[in-house]
């Protein structure tokens, strides 16, 4: 069974066993705003072909973090449930990850309106509210399994080290002298706008 | 080729509004300045960090404690000021690292981090314990790890959500049974929480 994934704020929406927030209507205001930061009316989401592809698809979101996190989570969406109700296009293009293999699972949500995003409002809801539901469609992501599968795919040359994030870099021993360099010219340039 | 590519690193991490930043970053040094009593300071020594250090490490010899609690205020109002032009997220540029870093050397550093946590106020608290969440453990004092223990009680989801990351950044603290006291309001929190505390036992 496929599904389209995507990176979720779980601390934003309402905890497991609360059933006041049956109508979306009650979701703050906070919830809306940090989990859809749409661009042109559009969210990302990944495809993958079944269950068994979340770590690696969570291996493609983790290679591109500038800063530390230990762990994270993703939401699946059954793929039939979202083609359906949403457009959807498939947009290798506006991938975001810097493992090659996975632009192609890339797809954007498009032409959302108030009423698109009530409604993916409404399934993650009613997903972080049930807890079989919870169990079956949120998963947690260890980052440094993560770091490992994005390492066996930098040694086949599957990577793209230049869109590797800063964090991932450090972790991975794979700093150069011209990221060191850019970051002194980072703080020359930041001492001469203070400067003028 | 190069220079080209260098210039494109370079320019990909300015914030596309650095022009206001830099106006609140000049904002910033000189509440900092004044917080240190140098109200009738000249600007132009502002623009010169060096100066400026030598400045501060002069003042901090002669530092009195009778003001301790009023600067670390101030100093709280001026990074207020800088975050609130500042978006917070994991994955956004984070500018006040910067500051807070520097901060972190300075003697009223401390206190900064008790008048934070007063404070409560929701961007500053989640700001410093995402600074506090990239550091090493090594790295970490005991109050910096108090503070981070507060935010984890603090009631508030999002705070907690943070603070709790940095603790499993971390991957370690100082009194694990303490941890087992905390009750976070969400289940997906909480159950990484004790996770960490089953792991660690």
């Amino acid at each position: 069974m496929a599904f389209l994934v995507r990176k979720i704020n779980i601390e934003q929406w309402p905890k497991g066993t609360n059933k006041d927030f049956t109508c979306i209507e009650n979701l703050s205001a906070d919830t809306i705003i940090k989990e859809f930061n749409t661009s042109g009316n559009a969210l990302s989401l990944w495809k993958i072909e079944n269950e068994s592809e979340i770590k690696e698809i969570g291996a493609s979101f983790t290679s591109r973090f500038k800063t530390k996190q230990a762990v994270f989570r993703l939401i699946l969406f059954p793929y039939e449930l979202i083609d359906k109700n949403f457009q959807l296009e498939h947009t290798p293009k506006n991938a975001d990850t810097a493992i090659r293999k996975f632009r192609n699972c890339h797809y954007d949500m498009c032409n959302l309106t108030y009423g698109s995003l009530g409604l993916l409002a409404s399934i993650i809801t009613k997903y972080t509210t049930d807890t079989e539901l919870k169990d079956k469609y949120i998963k947690k992501i260890d980052v440094k399994e993560s770091l490992q599968i994005i390492d066996a795919y930098r040694l086949d040359k599957e990577v793209d080290e230049n869109l590797l994030g800063r964090y991932v870099k450090k972790e991975l021993g794979l700093e150069t002298d011209k990221d060191r360099e850019i970051a002194d010219l980072e703080n020359k340039l930041k001492k001469l706008t203070k400067s003028k | 080729m190069l220079g080209e590519v260098l210039l494109a690193g370079m320019f990909s991490v300015i914030p596309v509004s650095h022009h206001a930043n830099a106006t609140r970053k000049y904002e910033i040094q000189t509440a900092i300045f004044s917080s240190r009593g140098y109200e009738n300071f000249i600007p132009e020594e502002l623009y010169f960090p060096e100066e400026g250090n030598k400045l501060l490490q002069m003042e901090s010899k002669t530092s009195t404690q009778k003001n301790f609690n009023n600067n670390s205020d101030k100093l709280l109002t001026a990074f207020k000021c800088l975050i609130s032009d500042l978006r917070i997220g994991f994955d956004e540029e984070i500018d006040y690292f910067d500051f807070l870093f520097n901060l972190s050397e300075e003697e009223d550093y401390n206190s900064f981090l008790w008048q934070a946590n007063l404070d409560g106020n929701l961007k500053v608290c989640s700001a410093i314990s995402i600074f506090l969440s990239q550091k090493d453990y090594s790295a970490i004092t005991a109050q910096e790890e108090n503070f981070i223990i507060a935010m984890l009680k603090s009631g508030n989801v999002q705070i907690q959500s943070i603070a709790l990351t940095a603790i499993l950044n971390w991957d370690e603290v100082s009194d694990i049974n303490y941890l087992k006291s905390i009750k976070i309001d969400n289940d997906f929190l909480q159950e990484d929480l004790t996770e960490f505390i089953e792991h660690k036992a």
